[in-house]
């Protein structure tokens, strides 16, 4: 569904990311793991079209998706729920997932999708009036999340949800993505927490100084000796 | 001095405010969503006074009723605005847009002496001078109607932003840039809006003053200096806000006339900017 091709990226003169291929198949979900500034953000930046990439090619449902202003992309069914969740704190909980169902498509079903999305996360029924910016870390996660799915994405991309989280409120978000996953919805899921993201994923890929080093089924990957002493410190 | 003077400067100040806070609306609007300092706002202003002046000159179209041509004709203007003056700039650096909105604030007022010559035109309707007296209190009837309106357009105004998804998008953008476009909302087509709605709502606001306010090319400088005070003085972006700075503000410059004499009731104004500035020196872009 999403293939990921030769794909450079920069900012300026600053090579971010050389030479990476990805893909996302119907309904799976992947994991891009790799330290600070390997460049995973920089990846879905580059996917949903708010960065242009510098050379190689980014393919959805084997259309190129490129050079498609991020709207485009969002219209084709990609979420994206950008590091640092970037809910828009001055609205409430309701105005923000009615703005996840802004364009055409989505807008039809937002009565179901908001039932959907607050059958998901209740506890974003009980804040609905509640403005964004007063939510606490874990529950802004949840809306941002929450969000994307009023989309009605094909593909949810998700940048480091369990970022600035307590242990516990990262088990509750992590038990949330796998009941999305559960939905049918291929996931996207860029994580410096490897052992919960290859937890949760089918496949995974390692991403260092801007380039894939390893991929494979997480399973292999969390038996790698390399990925275990670089990522999980065993 | 007696009471009753006092308290006919300060009823004159507030039923100022309407206007001055329609234009201050209109500013933070564009400043909000585009990120442009407009130094032309009030250009946008002398260009709804001069079109409902015309409309009434060469057609006996009513000033109020022209509000209906006067804004939709600014509302375009402002989309041309943006769409070939801002847009090119909107990467350029800050000191780049200022002389830009600067330079068309000049041009405008030059365009208006060209075209209608530095005279002092008026518009005189049958209610021009209607006054409702008060307890010895004259209530000019169509400084009430142009607060009236003013309120009106601004209670519209929020209702379109806090009602509609378009509204919603709006705010959005102004908010998070990027997540709006993750949420499939082109910024591009809101900045059209915002400048199309800013520049609607200050020509609405030049409309809703001719049948009692002077038109002349350099009109516009006074309100955008207000404008600036209110924006400063009031939470930037909020139209609550901006009414009650709008109102202090108002309410001081009509004082500043009474006490200090004509030609002085901005230097009241400008005492309270310098002051705002001095206690809150994030000033503009600064958050409360
Ligand atoms: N806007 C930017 N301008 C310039 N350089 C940037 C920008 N954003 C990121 N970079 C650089 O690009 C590299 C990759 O950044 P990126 O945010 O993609 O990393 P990441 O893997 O997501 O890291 P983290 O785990 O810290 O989020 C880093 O070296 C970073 O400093
Ligand atoms: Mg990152």
């Amino acid at each position: 569904m999403l293939e990921v091709k030769d794909l450079d990226a920069a900012y300026g003169e600053v090579m971010v990311l050389r030479g990476v291929g990805l893909s996302v198949g119907r309904g799976e979900s992947v994991a891009v793991i790799g330290a600070n500034g390997a460049g995973k953000s920089t990846l879905l930046r580059a996917i949903s079209s708010l960065l242009r990439p510098r050379g190689g090619a980014i393919l959805f449902d084997s259309n190129r998706v490129d050079h498609l202003p991020p709207y485009e992309v969002a219209a084709l069914g990609i979420a994206h729920v950008p590091e640092g969740r970037r809910v828009l704190p001055d609205m409430t909980v309701e105005e923000n997932l009615e703005l996840g169902a802004y364009l055409p498509g989505p807008k039809a079903r937002r009565r179901e999708s908001l039932a959907w999305v607050y059958g998901i996360f209740p506890r974003l029924a009980e804040r609905r009036r509640q403005r964004a910016g007063t939510l606490s870390g874990g529950e802004q996660q949840m809306l941002a999340i929450g969000r994307g799915l009023m989309l009605r994405p094909r593909l949810l991309m998700l940048d480091e949800p369990s970022l600035g989280l307590a242990p516990l409120v990262v088990e509750v978000t992590f038990q949330k993505i796998a009941e999305v996953r559960k939905e049918g919805i291929a996931i996207l899921l860029v994580e410096q927490n490897v052992q919960r993201a290859l937890g949760l994923a089918d496949r995974g890929y390692v991403l260092d100084g801007g380039r894939v080093v390893l991929e494979g089924p997480s399973q292999d990957l969390l038996e790698n000796p390399h990925v275990k002493v670089a990522y999980l410190g065993l | 001095m007696d009471l009753t003077t006092i308290f006919q400067a300060v009823i004159t100040g507030v039923l100022m405010a309407g206007i001055y806070a329609l234009v201050a609306i209109g500013l933070t609007l564009i400043f909000g969503v585009v990120r442009i300092v407009n130094f032309a706002q009030g250009e946008f202003v002398m260009l709804g006074m001069y079109v409902t002046w015309w409309l009434w000159k060469a057609g006996g179209i009513d000033p109020y009723l022209s509000l209906l041509i006067t804004m939709p004709v600014l509302f375009v203007f402002g989309v041309l605005v943006q769409r070939f003056l801002f847009r090119p700039i909107l990467s350029a650096p800050d000191m780049a847009q200022i002389f830009l909105t600067v330079g068309l604030s000049v041009v405008l007022m030059n365009a208006a002496l060209f075209f209608f010559t530095a005279d002092f035109r008026s518009v005189k309707t049958t209610y021009s001078e209607w006054a409702l007296r008060v307890a010895g209190i004259t209530l000019s009837v169509p400084r009430i109607f142009a607060f009236a309106g003013a309120l009106v357009l601004a209670g519209l105004l929020t209702l379109f932003l806090s009602k509609t998804d378009i509204g919603k998008a709006l705010r959005a953008v102004a908010q998070d840039r990027e997540v709006s476009m993750l949420l499939g909302i082109d910024p591009e087509r809101m900045y059209l809006l915002a400048v199309g709605l800013g520049a609607a709502l200050a020509g609405a606001a030049g409309g809703l003053i001719v049948p009692f306010f002077y038109v002349f090319p350099t009109v516009g400088v006074v309100f955008v200096l207000i404008a600036f005070v209110v924006v400063i003085l009031g939470t930037l972006g909020s139209i609550q806000g901006a009414l009650l700075a709008s109102l202090i503000v108002g309410v001081a410059e009509s004082l500043g006339i009474l006490f200090a004499g004509a030609d002085l009731g901005l230097v009241v104004v400008f005492a309270i900017l310098v002051a705002t500035l001095i206690l809150k020196p994030s000033g503009l872009m600064g958050q409360a």
